[in-house]
């Protein structure tokens, strides 16, 4: 798994193929600038693990924030 | 697990037909291997899986779970992407490169508040005005996937720095 941030050090998106080599060509998307480290990604495939790679603010590697991200509530009859 | 029994041991042009049924005490109920037209007129292997209380060596094609004479969706990579408003209205889209080289199927879901997930496209309407206030959907080319969030007009909640995020599914099929 791939998991990106942006220059505000939100995770803006994930990325994870089963099929060899095709996550290593996946780019990364055009408003980020990186790649969350390792032990992070590793926490986020923790089903036990409340962080979730969405929302999440990191900085220098570590999580910040595991907020929700603010996401308005959908309703049937806005 | 249950009884594990081979159900044919012939042989044919030196090679020995095989299979196994493994039974999970009341039913047969998965079969690997040898099962003569059993996967069509003249195919003869695969695997088959059936419901709980069907045997899989009599049951019909919809009491089975599993029948590898038909096709499946597969899953070839999956992912999330999040897009954020620039303003109370306006267009927002992000992509990534999947890197498969073809254009897949896909499926995209996006959080509909609490736990509960919506599928895309998603259409939103003022329910005063019936008028559109916003349009999220997931695309997908053979380069890209694409998160869309289209907001015409200025809904009564939407601000600047109003996210949307997705979970999408590719498929090893393809769309074309």
């Amino acid at each position: 798994m791939k998991v990106f941030i942006n220059a505000e050090g939100k995770i803006v998106g994930s990325y994870e193929s089963n099929k060899s080599g095709v996550e290593d060509l996946a780019s990364m998307p055009e408003t980020t600038i990186g790649v969350v480290p390792q032990e992070l990604v590793d926490r986020f495939n923790d089903p036990f693990d409340e962080a979730h790679p969405l929302g999440c603010i990191v900085v220098d590697g570590n999580i910040i924030s595991i907020e929700s991200p603010d996401t308005e509530q959908i309703s049937t009859n806005k | 697990m249950g009884q594990t029994t081979p159900t044919d041991s012939s042989t044919i042009g030196g090679s020995i037909r095989t299979s196994q049924i493994v039974s999970d005490g009341v039913s047969n109920r998965v079969l690997l291997g040898y099962d003569k037209d059993g996967f069509g007129i003249g195919n003869d292997y695969g695997i088959k899986v059936s419901k709980s209380g069907y045997d899989v060596l009599t049951a019909a094609d919809s009491n089975l779970i599993l029948n590898s004479a038909f096709n499946i969706l597969k899953i070839v990579a999956t992912g999330t992407l999040l897009v954020t408003l620039p303003g109370s209205t306006g267009f927002i889209s992000t992509q990534v490169a999947h890197g498969l080289g073809y254009t897949p199927l896909i499926v995209g879901f996006i959080p509909a508040g609490g736990s509960n997930y919506i599928t895309t496209p998603f259409l939103q309407f003022d329910g005063t005005t019936g008028i559109n206030i916003e349009q999220t959907r997931v695309e997908v080319d053979n380069t890209n996937v694409y998160l869309k969030l289209y907001a015409p007009v200025n809904g009564s909640s939407y601000a600047s720095g109003f996210t949307r995020q997705t979970k999408y599914y590719l498929f090893q099929e393809t769309a074309t």
